[in-house]
């Protein structure tokens, strides 16, 4: 039979699963904000939050929510040449594949964006941003300039990022949405629901408020580190519960294991 | 999970580091109590040691103190038989007048439990003993005017016992005080004399010596020992003594 901690940590392995995504107030709101500014005339919108506060896990969503009411395509994973993210581009914009021993003529494909202006209004949710060269930014820039195709563009917020922001798009971006981490509620909230999402009613309940205050200190709100220290919380049960169940209490995540998992994801050290 | 082992071990070095800071605040509190503690202790020591200093400082104005008599050995006090008395008063009563003035003499500790003494020994005057331990600074307030004949004997050999132990002038000017309020001139010469002894500056030890004397019909010497007295230290209370032996109203 499978342990119920089993069960929990499974459900926190980090995916941008769009199955997985839970609605917190903050969530919301950057959805709405979102799906606000892509209705508005503008050619690029910036993304940016810290890793973890959910900038993939937005994109996707919007990306499944609209994909049956606008022309929205999600780049998840940057390209690593300017020719494999034109070759992309090329396959978005004409539906068809680039012909093999073909490269895409930059010039060419300005134009082509031109003239479907009016025509179509196509999105390109970039993720990851941060991962694109400058060169390749000012290209992307200028695909922008053309109206015909609207970037969202994903990006950490680093120092050099914030530098990238500032540098390239400053001028033509025309709307920025900043993606925080979430405060002890919204973090609450996003534990239980993705456990009662599984059905975890008791697990969900063995975390007190207590010790979800120290998870939250812990994981300063991020969900990405929220994850991974309750998924380690839940492996330390899962052992525990196997091995030495004198050690657990089901009904309270003892704070020793929050510690325990703390450690060992270096939060806390000795 | 493999790791557990390691990582309960590292979890209890954790808490270890986390509690430390409270261990030092408990350890640093307990010291501070500490020290407190001993510093209290300190002063009370140093509160025993004041007394006597004090009294070096009261001492201190250099003038020569009239000394009336070589100091009589106090083994031979029997101050509740009143053959002794008269032999002790006879022994007191050769008074060696100039005799210089002890210069090196011993300050002698004041013990701070002679009144809690006399409280257990006279329940009757117990509220007025109380009243002195709080206000003993001012000296001279010990006199127990009220003191019921029943229970003042006892009162009295205890405190002429406590003088022998430890040599406080107050006692002694307490007992000559009160024998010459009861009119038994001899043991208040005596035990005037006994405070001259111990301390030859106080001056009501002197005056209560002078008017026992002229109480006990030595009215001459009386004058003589007042007149050399007020020559050294012109003490206003002295001569207005001396006026009232010479008019014969004392």
């Amino acid at each position: 039979m499978k342990s119920r901690y089993e069960s929990a940590k499974n459900v926190f392995i980090d995916s941008i699963d769009i199955d997985d995504y839970i609605e917190l107030s903050t969530s919301v709101t950057a959805y709405k904000q979102l799906e606000h500014s892509m209705d508005k005339p503008l050619k690029m919108i910036l993304l940016f939050g810290r890793p973890g506060t959910g900038k993939s896990i937005l994109l996707n969503r919007i990306q499944q929510k609209l994909k049956y009411q606008k022309e929205i395509h999600y780049f998840d994973t940057p390209s690593l040449s300017e020719k494999e993210f034109f070759h992309k581009l090329f396959k978005v914009l004409t539906g068809k594949e680039l012909p093999k021993n073909t490269e895409v003529n930059f010039s060419a494909l300005v134009d082509f964006c031109k003239n479907l202006r009016g025509e179509r209004e196509i999105i390109i949710l970039l993720d990851e941003a941060q991962m694109y060269s400058p060169e390749m930014m000012e290209k992307i820039r200028l695909l922008s300039d053309s109206r015909a195709v609207k970037f969202v563009v994903s990006l950490h917020k680093t120092e050099n990022e914030d530098l990238i922001a500032k540098e390239h798009f400053q001028s033509r971006i025309w709307e920025v949405i900043e993606l925080k981490n979430a405060n002890y509620e919204d973090l609450t909230n996003y534990v239980h629901k993705k456990l009662l999402k599984k059905n975890l009613f008791e697990t969900a309940n063995s975390i007190k408020a207590k010790e979800m205050k120290l998870i939250h200190t812990f994981t300063q709100g991020n969900f990405r580190e929220c994850n991974k220290l309750l998924f380690t919380i839940f492996e330390i049960c899962e052992y525990y519960d196997a091995n030495e169940p004198s050690k657990i209490n089901y009904t309270k995540i003892p704070k020793r294991i929050i510690e325990m998992a703390a450690l060992k994801l270096g939060y806390i050290d000795v | 999970m493999y790791d557990i082992k390691p990582l309960e071990e590292e979890w209890k070095r954790y808490q270890k580091k986390k509690k430390r800071p409270y261990i030092i605040i408990f350890f640093v509190l307990v010291l501070f109590g500490a020290g407190i503690a001993i510093l209290y202790y300190i002063k009370d020591m140093n509160n025993v040691h004041i007394l006597p200093t004090d009294k070096n400082i009261t001492a201190k104005p250099k003038q020569k103190a009239v000394v009336f008599v070589e100091d009589a050995p106090l083994k031979q006090l029997q101050t509740d038989q009143e053959s002794a008395e008269e032999e002790q008063a006879e022994v007191s009563d050769e008074i060696v007048e100039n005799l210089p003035l002890p210069s090196g003499k011993t300050v002698r500790k004041k013990p701070r439990v002679k009144m809690n003494i006399i409280t257990t020994e006279m329940p009757t005057v117990k509220k007025r003993t109380v009243k002195k331990t709080k206000i003993q600074t001012v000296p001279h307030k010990k006199v127990h005017l009220n003191i019921t004949e029943t229970s003042a004997a006892n009162a009295y050999k205890e405190v002429a016992r406590r003088f022998r132990e430890t040599k406080d002038p107050d006692d002694s000017l307490f007992l000559a005080r009160i024998y010459y309020n009861k009119g038994q001139y001899k043991k208040a010469e005596y035990w005037a004399l006994q405070t001259n002894t111990v301390d030859s500056n106080i001056e009501e030890g002197i005056l209560i010596f002078v008017k026992a004397k002229a109480k006990r019909g030595h009215r001459n010497e009386a004058i003589r020992i007042l007149s050399k007295y007020i020559k050294q230290t012109n003490s206003r209370a002295a001569r207005i003594l001396l006026q009232k032996i010479k008019k014969g109203k004392v």
